[in-house]
């Protein structure tokens, strides 16, 4: 038979096989993934995942937005709009003055206010002083709040978190809504009195419960009631943020908006963990690792352990008594405390993890493998080869082997989850290769910020279930191929 | 009965040499490290030392000579020769005989109340000791009762569900379950504690005026309250397995002639299946349940460190996050201790309960 219609045989057994079938398309989506994430998945978060900077823009810990279906309560969405959707208008006014417009507008969505918005950009500026004369948020309903009052003389420096207020070259400049709006000083001086003109009682005792509830109050449909510190609901719509910058009339003032973050109280598929790390790419990256570490492992394990087997089994007596005892002796180490002092100490890389991970787990497939070859060899075309002068290795390679592959491939496939889960259970204890992410990883990382006891379930959720995923993709195929191929076991 | 001693003998062997085996590995590893260690100190103190020599010692080669001498000295403070090979020989034999002495010295910081490194391992076994055979008595008993009972109904849909949780749970780290256990008992419900050592903050407040039984059902009422999560988690995720090995063991044996003959004779079906398919198939259950256990350990200690129940693995967690190597090594040695010869009691058990090596071995 030869061996394109042995695999055609193969192949049309294997599709009967429901149970098989699922394993095999689900392991081709895996493999997808994991081979086209720069496609599906963007490669520069995982290349920032250490970056500090990179997520600086990103809400910290929130649940992703399809959660509103289970929660009722609506989010608002994670904006990030271009530099471009941000107005900049300069112009030389009759009073001969240089007036800077910055207008952002941006929509809340959700019932939940935002948890801040972001303008970034990148300022040039000479021949100052520089003041604002106007920093307001213009509401949906057309109210304005104004956080610098127009035609007061704020110095830039004291709006624009601490930048020179006469020249300047800065780059990625962050202006924060929350941060600026629960600025005292102007809350005493600007929000109270514009507060009060329109109407709000508050009075100016109150300045501390004001800037610790603006924020949301900006959002909220009722900004008295939020101010004197009881729940509302949120406005939805489009705001503006509204700057305005003067400076003498000889100077210089270029802004250039690169984007503006609105963020918001969800994030994306899967949420952000606490340092706004995007979770659906850490998710979608881990699938990578963890078929290679399960794939790797379990390939290269069975086939030591089988080739062990075979000889110890082939040549029996002696030389078997003494790899049977070497094989038992490992297999009675405790293999997960030894690896975690091992990892702790060196703290090795990933493929010196797999090939830890290797040498405590290939002695069960030599347990079986030298059991089918103490049989084998007793077969009379075994015998026959020898007696026609065949070298051993060609008798144990041609003859023997080839007996015990059916076991080996189900076995690779069975021994991928253990694999899969011992590297996960060293990541989770932190002593898992740094430079690589992993399930194990974040799920390390939930662990030590405590999300299980925050409830962050999008953050400790969806790692565990990827490793069951890819743990039970192994395990349909396994046992399939186990039904094919080892027909005795058959019941 | 000769024949007996000789297995007897060939078993303790085994797990003697396996013994030694685990020691000098666990050793060795943890000596090349801390002579690695070793030798940084001793280069940061002979930096230090040597600026102060050179402004001190004008003549170069007088210098020379007095850093030579500066660095033996120093070498010496801590128990170095510069001899790579003697130096690890050297720090081996210390830690095996501080390990046959229990004695593993200090850690920086205090765990579980103390500093003293076999102390802390000490109650952290006993700990994991307590949740884990609980665990495996449970699992044991559930395991058994329901394999039983699914084996004589294949194919029904209490089977169907057994066998693949048993799937399930092969793929599943347990400690991830008990995060998630966690998130819905403790934050959404909060049903029970979230961290499970401040056992040991309840069990000193004891109400006022309980004393005697009382006392006692107060104490057995705390270990249970804080408990009984970590220990759902480890019986929830593995029963399945459990289950599902005995369920495929009894079926092969009620297959089996002598069943069919017993029911011939009318013998209670009650009889049959515990008098006579469970004796039979006991030995094969005893060793398939071992590695069943051997299996689930290691995830069963790192769910105490997710729950924060104060056992080796919570032991770990907290020596790993503190950078302690020494209680690592500490706890990898007893752990790989304790888990050799339990291999060895279940081998003997097996012995006991299989007459078939029995009668090989007195042969």
């Amino acid at each position: 038979m030869g061996l394109a219609r042995s695999l055609r045989w193969f192949w049309r057994e294997y599709r009967r096989d429901r149970v098989g079938v699922v394993g095999l398309v689900l392991l081709a989506v895996l493999v997808f993934i994991a081979v086209a994430f720069p496609l599906v998945g963007d490669s520069s978060v995982i290349a920032n995942w250490n970056n500090y900077e990179y997520f600086k823009f990103y809400p910290k810990a929130v649940p992703p937005c399809w959660a509103s279906m289970f929660t009722g309560k609506k989010y608002t969405k994670t904006v990030f709009e271009p530099g471009s959707s941000i107005v900049v208008a300069v112009d030389r006014g009759e009073d001969g003055l240089l007036h800077v417009w910055i207008n952002a507008s941006f929509p809340v969505t959700g019932d939940t206010p935002p948890n801040d918005v972001i303008l970034v950009a990148d300022m040039y500026y000479r021949g100052g002083p520089f003041y604002v004369d106007r920093f307001a948020v213009v509401r949906p309903d057309g109210s304005v709040v104004d956080i610098v009052s127009p035609g007061s003389r704020v110095p830039l420096g004291l709006v624009f978190g601490g930048v020179s207020s006469r020249s300047g070259n800065v780059s990625g400049l962050a202006v924060r809504l929350h941060s600026i709006v629960q600025n005292a000083f102007f809350v005493q001086r600007y929000v109270i009195p514009s507060l009060r003109e329109q109407g709000f009682g508050v009075s100016f005792a109150d300045a501390p419960i004001v800037s610790l509830n603006l924020f949301r109050a900006l959002f909220s449909s009722d900004v008295g009631g939020v101010l004197a510190g009881s729940e509302s609901s949120v406005l939805r719509g489009e705001y503006r943020w509204v700057v305005r910058v003067v400076g003498p009339g000889g100077s210089v003032f270029s802004f250039v908006p690169r984007r503006l973050v609105v963020s918001g109280s969800c994030y994306g598929v899967l949420g952000t963990d606490d340092r706004g790390h995007d979770l659906w790419q850490g998710f979608l990256y881990g699938v990578r690792w963890a078929l290679i570490v399960g794939l790797v492992t379990s390939a290269l394990s069975v086939f030591i352990g089988s080739v062990y087997g075979v000889v110890a089994g082939y040549f029996g007596g002696i030389v078997d008594e003494v790899l049977l005892r070497f094989a038992q002796i490992v297999y009675s180490l405790p293999m997960l405390p030894i690896l975690i002092l091992l990892a702790a100490l060196y703290r090795p890389s990933i493929w010196l993890i797999v090939a830890a991970l290797v040498v405590f787990s290939w002695q069960g497939t030599s347990f079986v493998t030298r059991a089918i070859a103490l049989q084998v060899r007793q077969e009379p075309y075994v015998e026959s080869a020898i007696a026609l002068g065949a070298g051993t290795l060609r008798v144990i390679f041609l003859y023997v082997y080839p007996q015990v592959l059916p076991y080996v491939f189900a076995s690779i496939a069975l021994s991928v989850p253990s694999a899969i889960i011992t590297e996960a259970s060293l990541s989770f204890l932190g002593v898992g290769d740094p430079s690589v992410l992993t399930w194990g990883r974040i799920l390390h990382e939930a662990e030590v910020r405590n999300a299980a006891l925050n409830g962050y379930w999008w953050w400790v959720v969806p790692p565990g279930l990827g490793i069951a995923l890819v743990g039970l993709t192994f395990i349909f195929i396994g046992s399939a191929l186990d039904r094919l191929l080892n027909p005795r076991l058959k019941r | 009965m000769a024949g007996i001693g000789r297995f007897l003998v060939s078993k303790l062997i085994n797990t003697f040499v396996t013994l030694i085996v685990a020691v000098l590995f666990i050793s060795v590893i943890f000596a090349a490290y801390s002579i690695h260690e070793k030798r940084g100190f001793v280069e940061e103190e002979f930096v230090v030392m040597a600026k102060y020599f050179e402004r001190e010692y004008k003549d170069p080669v007088k210098l020379q000579k007095a850093l030579e001498e500066l660095k033996k000295e120093i070498m010496r403070k801590y128990g170095l020769t510069g001899n790579t090979y003697r130096d690890v020989l050297r720090e081996v034999l210390s830690l095996i005989k501080s390990s046959l002495t229990f004695d593993f010295g200090h850690s920086r910081g205090q765990y579980f109340g103390t500093t003293d490194v076999g102390e802390q391992v000490k109650i952290a076994l006993r700990n994991t000791m307590i949740l884990f055979t609980t665990a495996t008595l449970i699992n044991t008993v559930i395991g058994i009762f329901l394999g039983v009972r699914i084996a004589r109904r294949p194919g029904s849909l209490a089977d169907r569900v057994v066998s693949v949780m048993g799937m399930v749970s092969w793929s599943l780290p347990i400690w991830w379950i008990g995060i998630i256990f966690l998130i819905i008992f403790s934050f959404y419900l909060g049903w029970f504690p979230v961290q499970a050592k401040d056992v040991y903050i309840a069990l000193q407040r004891v109400p006022e005026g309980v004393s005697g039984f009382g006392l006692f059902v107060y104490k057995l009422k705390t270990w249970l309250y804080y408990m009984s999560l970590p220990l759902a988690t480890i019986v929830l995720v593995s029963f399945g397995g459990w289950t599902y090995v005995v369920r495929n063991l009894v079926a092969e044996v009620l297959s089996q002639d002598f069943v069919q003959a017993a029911r011939a004779r009318g013998l209670p079906e009650r009889r049959i299946i515990y008098g006579h398919v469970l004796r039979t198939s006991s030995p094969p259950i005893v060793t398939s349940v071992a590695l069943a256990l051997v299996g689930s350990f290691g995830g069963a200690i790192i769910t105490e460190a997710v729950f924060g129940w104060p056992g080796t693995g919570l032991l770990y967690w907290v020596a790993l996050l503190n950078g302690e190597a020494r209680i690592v090594m500490a706890t990898t040695y007893v752990l790989a201790v304790v888990f050799i010869i339990a291999i060895l009691v279940i081998d003997l058990l097996y012995f006991i309960l299989d007459p078939r090596v029995r009668v090989e071995a007195a042969r």
